[in-house]
């Protein structure tokens, strides 16, 4: 059992994993996920249970319970009762993901059949124009704005947050707030076509300091 | 002996509930999406709004009718048709109801995450 | 009737229901002949299915792998998805309700027989469409969902993508055929007393997924209709760079997808319903939460579709419109559940090897419903959604919920529809290994997709921890793969060298078990009265009813397949249906349809116009045979009943037939006008450069003419009732709607722009090309009656042939109204656009 939960505890680390969060909506839905995958277990053990108890029970007697009071609350209450504080927590952490209020940095997102173009730009007109590489700063606001080029795309950061597809047409607007620096993976979620699986780019997540020298210098070097 | 209409209308009362649900989840989809489109409501609203407002009248309206089928429904128990026995009129007596109350539930549950975001977010 | 009188009676019953051997096998229509076709049929797919799911397996076992490139890949997933939801799973359960229903119900056969023989040949047809593109290597290798532009023609120019639109397309005719059929014979064709809450809970499960059918693949076949059009003739409907939009097609696409995880999923709790009152040796628990929970599932399952497009950028509010849509229809699952077990809880259970394979469904399916509840909950989903947590999500759904069911069925009803006798320790081995590694396999995937990896990538590089989990789930699948060999090992040895069964091994007590064992083409020999839900249960007649010829229609004198025919709420008996016999036209009629898609595929349009005009012509020539040529009085039905024949009743099957078949077609065309008003509302690129111009004239024509069209039905009906001839209202029937459709296609052809120009103008095309299709057929219908009546096929008593036909002009009036209103009102209304 101990083995076990090492195994899991340590499968569940990764530069692309959901469940080592290094972002604000990532730490929020891996917390949730856990959560969710304790009921999980807990339903299943019940409903489990109860099957092997009512098929294999020893006593011939029926059971005490009223039919009505098995369906009442198993088929009604129990299921409401959960659904509901689920979705109320749901409306709130999700409502907490959306790009409200200024960001502090702002990226265009071009999906490309297979690579990704990102596009930083500052208020002196100075624009840079990486592929499959992404320099983002910790703590702050940054909002992508996604937009494809050919066919839908999905922008996804699994250590940052949730995903967003790039449609033909317009442009969606995902919110991620770093808060662990270092190197991650990002790829697209949303098949692509042929080379759908090589779709990846790489992630690095700077002090605010440092990301600021790293665009200095690149909107210097930039051609 | 025109029996086809007859029962056809027999299957649409015990889908009642459900049918004004359809049509209470058609017109909040439907009535939130154009809203949104052609008002523009700033996140900072909050929740006073034309489009939430528009939103609960909606589901309002729908609650209500549902209401007063209900009301109907406890007034007027179904009654049997010619040859059909009495626990099949109860049969459909009790789904009448039941889909009803179902579909209040279901209703109101779709509809109540209108009053915790502000609509045009995101 | 003596003993060797009831032999004789058997005889000649057997002869007159036979199929005929030989090639007249092409010909059959009995329903237990064309169910086990469809049963077999289903079953070699799975099998093609599953070996593809070996490939994939295969190939994901280690990083990096070289063992298929990424065309194969694409190509194998694809066929993968799209094997098992189209060509496995829903045929199944047609199948399996076309083979059962007339059992469960008391009745001889479905109400249009030949109709389901039809259904079957598309599905063979379309189905080898599919597979000899897959051995040709051009295999449809967009993702089974086909999304836009992916699958357009600009980004995938090849045959693939066609092949799936074509072929699907053409299985789905096989699934409204189906649908059309099921409610039809569920509504009207049951045995004497079994009115709607004596109907077995199969019955109620078929009935609602039928009208699930009816209202959830017309949505799919619009967007396959709309996409093959975009695809061969550059209309741009998904294209957004001219006023299209790719979200559409996912819309009408999960607008099907969604409640066609319900229609797999009710049927098989179809059969958990039937199984376990008899082995908790008792009535269900419950009944009737059971049915409010199965109509509850069919209308919320439509209000899911979103959760699908979580991702996609629409604000947060709409998604949790569906978000708390999708939580709540756990509610009537979670009935259904609780139902059951308050069942085991009331009765004394008996385990056996359906009950162990129904132990493996709770087991998996519940964990598959729960993922599900927390793939509902939007910021779960904005992670979760296109990775392996979904894949593994939706094995435990299907496969739980769809394929345990069924392997419990089979060990059920298989004494049944075989006559050889159950055994036990093969199947308990099959089941553990199907189990364990089913598991092995899917279980631990949940974690794959939550520590980063997507779906449909055909490889992927070492280091970031998906290895183990992987190879894992490879090995766990080859597990899987040997269990199910092991299960069809043990079917064909007991197929083969099974012992025979007892009558009603389990001791059940609903009316199938009541048959011999296989069931004879007929049935029943005598149809029962029934006075509860479990006759064998508490009726000591029925035996008697059926065995010794003292239930309704007992012999053959009259020389006709007959069954009964029953008021849909009350369950007595109105009329007697007559069956058609064994015919050829249902292949020929799908063979000319097949020309026309085969045609299609290959752009040889000419082709396509042949085939379709032939396929026109051959039903016609099907519509001929129905009906009697003269007046007859009511029948003698046994047990001192007389009753009329169904061509002389106001609502026989055939006006319920088209009915069902006008609320698709209704769905069908609403569809129509969500795309339609959608584009308006939401596409990017709008507005076009021109709105529909001047056309008032034409327009106004268009509808006048339907609405004579209607009212020549209208009046052809009339006075044929009164007794004089129909010719006059047929006349200007037959006029009218030839005016109708010539206006309307006049419009199409001067007043819309060139449909390639921009959405606006192709969707407008194809609204009024789908009116001008139906103001031609109304007209072809006044012809064809106006024959009918020359031939004496009608007569006050016999008005069938007018009444339906009236209903589909009723049915035109009405939508070219309402879309010529929409057509030329809505640019001056909202002229500018969204």
């Amino acid at each position: 059992m101990a083995l076990l939960v090492i195994l899991t505890a340590s499968a569940c680390q990764g530069p692309v994993s959901a469940l080592d969060p290094a972002g604000q909506g990532a730490a929020d839905i891996a917390w949730i996920t856990w959560v969710m995958i304790a009921g999980t277990l807990f339903f299943m053990a019940l409903m489990t249970g109860l099957w092997l108890h009512a098929v294999y029970r020893r006593s011939d007697r029926p059971l005490k319970l009223s039919n009505t009071t098995v369906l009442v609350g198993g088929g009604l209450v129990l299921p409401l009762v959960v659904i509901t504080l689920l979705l109320v927590y749901g409306i709130r952490s999700g409502h907490s993901m959306l790009p409200i209020g200024a960001p502090d940095l702002e990226i265009r997102v071009t999906a490309y059949q297979w690579f990704w173009e990102f596009e930083y730009s500052d208020d002196q007109g100075r624009s840079l124009t990486l592929v499959d590489e992404l320099h983002l700063p910790l703590g702050q606001r940054i909002d992508f704005h996604i937009d494809t080029a050919d066919v839908i795309h999905s922008f996804w950061i699994p250590a940052l947050g949730g995903k967003m597809d790039a449609i033909p047409g317009r442009t969606n607007t995902l919110r991620l707030v770093p808060t662990r620096a270092g190197q991650f993976g990002g790829q697209c979620a949303e098949f692509c076509g042929a080379r759908h699986a090589h779709m990846h780019f790489a992630v690095t997540v700077h002090e605010p300091e440092d990301f600021q020298r790293w665009l200095d210098t690149a909107f210097e070097d930039a051609p | 002996m025109r029996p086809g209409p007859l029962s056809i209308a027999r299957l649409l009362r015990i889908c009642a509930g459900l049918l004004i649900w359809s049509s209470g989840f058609v017109m909040l989809y439907a009535g939130y999406s154009l809203g949104c489109q052609q008002i523009d409501v700033p996140v900072e609203a909050g929740l006073r709004n034309p489009v939430t407002a528009g939103l609960v009248i909606i589901a309002a309206l729908h609650v209500a009718a549902l209401i007063a089928l209900l009301l109907r429904r406890y007034r007027y128990p179904m009654t049997a048709m010619a040859d059909e026995n009495e626990r099949s009129r109860k049969l459909h007596h009790w789904l009448e109801g039941f889909v009803l109350w179902i579909s209040l539930a279901g209703l109101l549950f779709i509809a109540f995450p209108v009053l915790l975001v502000p609509p045009c977010a995101g | 009737m003596t003993p060797a009188q009831l032999k004789q009676q058997r005889q000649e019953m057997a002869r007159l229901y036979a199929t005929p051997p030989g090639w007249g096998r092409l010909a059959a229509v009995n329903h237990s002949v064309i169910g086990l076709r469809f049963i077999v049929l289903s079953l070699v797919f799975f099998i093609i299915g599953g070996l593809l799911s070996m490939l994939i397996r295969a190939q994901l076992a280690i990083p990096g792998n070289q063992f298929l490139d990424h065309a194969a890949y694409n190509q194998i997933f694809t066929m993968h998805g799209t094997v098992m939801m189209f060509l496995f799973a829903i045929p199944l359960i047609e199948g399996l309700a076309l083979y059962f229903i007339p059992k469960f119900l008391g009745a001889r056969d479905l109400c249009f027989p030949r109709l389901s023989a039809f259904g079957f040949w598309c599905y063979l047809f379309g189905g080898s469409i599919l597979l000899v593109a897959m051995f040709a290597g051009v295999a449809p290798d967009s993702g089974w969902f086909m999304y836009t532009p992916l699958s357009s023609g600009q980004y995938s120019p090849g045959i693939n993508s066609d092949v799936w639109l074509i072929g699907i397309t053409f299985v789905e005719v096989s699934a409204i055929a189906f649908a059309i059929e099921l409610v039809a014979t569920v509504l009207k064709v049951r045995s004497g007393g079994m009115s709607l809450n004596r109907m077995p809970l199969w019955g109620w499960y078929i009935l609602i997924t039928a009208l699930m059918m009816v209202v959830g693949f017309p949505p799919l076949i619009l967007g396959s209709v709309l996409l093959e059009i975009e695809r061969a003739f550059s209309w741009p409907f998904f294209d957004a760079a001219l006023g299209g939009d790719p979200l559409l097609w996912q819309h009408l696409f999960w607008l099907f997808g969604h409640p066609e995880v319900y229609i797999i999923f009710l049927p098989a709790a179809a059969a958990v319903s039937m199984m376990i009152p008899t082995f908790a040796r008792r009535p269900i628990v419950g009944y009737h939460w059971i049915v409010a929970a199965i109509i509850a599932t069919g209308f919320i399952s439509f209000g899911l579709w979103v959760h699908h497009m979580f991702t996609v950028g629409i604000p947060h509010l709409a998604l949790l419109f569906f978000s708390a849509a999708s939580m709540f229809v756990a509610i009537p699952t979670a009935i259904q559940f609780f139902a059951w077990l308050a069942t085991l809880w009331q009765g004394k259970p008996v385990p056996s090897l359906p009950m162990l394979y129904l132990f493996g469904f709770l087991f998996i399916f519940v964990c598959g419903g729960l993922t599900g509840v927390m793939l509902a909950l939007v910021p779960f989903n904005w992670q979760a959604h296109d990775t392996y947590f979904v894949v593994a999500h939706l094995h435990y759904v299907l496969i739980g919920g769809f394929v345990f069911p069924l392997l419990a069925a089979a060990h059920y009803w298989l004494p049944l529809m075989s006559g050889k006798a159950a055994s036990e320790s093969m199947g308990k081995w099959a089941f553990w290994l199907i189990f364990i590694g089913f598991n092995a396999t899917f279980l631990h995937m949940h974690l794959t997709g939550l520590v980063g990896m997507p779906r449909r990538i055909y490889t992927y590089p070492e280091g970031l921890g998906w290895e183990w989990l992987n190879l894992a789930s490879s090995i766990g699948g080859f597990i899987l793969t040997i269990g199910f060999a092991a299960f069809f090992l043990d079917l064909i040895v007991r197929l083969r060298a099974g012992g025979d069964s007892p009558r009603n091994p389990w001791a059940a007590g609903t009316l199938e078990w009541s048959l011999d064992h296989p069931p004879a083409p007929y049935n029943f020999t005598a149809l029962p009265e029934l006075t509860s839900r479990e006759p064998l249960w508490d009726q000591d007649d029925v035996d008697d009813q059926i065995r010794k010829g003292e239930g309704y229609l007992p012999d053959t004198r009259r020389g006709w397949q007959e069954t009964l025919g029953v008021h849909p709420v009350t369950g007595k008996p109105d009329q007697i249906l007559i069956l058609p016999g064994p015919s050829y036209l249902p292949l020929i009629t799908a063979a000319l349809l097949g020309v026309f898609f085969v045609g299609f595929l290959f752009g040889l349009y000419w082709l396509s116009a042949l085939g379709a005009i032939a396929a026109l012509g051959a039903a016609l020539r099907w519509a001929w045979c129905n009906g009697l040529t003269r007046d007859f009085d009511d029948q003698d039905a046994g047990r001192g009943l007389s009753l009329p024949l169904a061509p002389q009743v106001h609502d026989a099957p055939g006006w319920w037939g088209m009915v069902v078949g006008l609320v698709v077609n209704g769905t069908f065309y609403i569809t129509l006008l969500f795309g339609y008003l959608y584009l308006w509302a939401v596409a990017p690129a709008w507005p076009p450069e021109q709105f529909v111009e001047s056309g008032r004239l034409a327009a106004v024509l268009a509808g006048l003419a339907s609405l004579a069209c209607s009212g020549g039905f209208h009046l052809a009906v009339r006075s044929n009732a009164a007794g004089h001839s129909p010719l006059p209202g047929l006349g200007l029937a037959l006029l009218t709607g030839l005016v109708a459709s010539l206006a309307l296609a006049w419009q199409i052809a001067h007043d819309v722009a060139s449909p390639t120009s921009h959405a606006y103008a192709a969707v407008t095309s194809f609204l009024l090309g789908y009116l001008a299709v139906h103001a031609f057929l109304s007209a072809v219908m006044a012809g064809f009656a106006a024959l009918r009546w020359r031939h004496g096929y009608v007569s006050a008593r016999r008005s069938l042939d007018l009444r339906v036909p009236r209903l589909w002009a009723a049915y035109t009036a009405a939508v070219t109204l309402v879309g010529l209103g929409l057509v030329q009102g809505l640019p001056s209304l909202l002229g500018s656009g969204g």
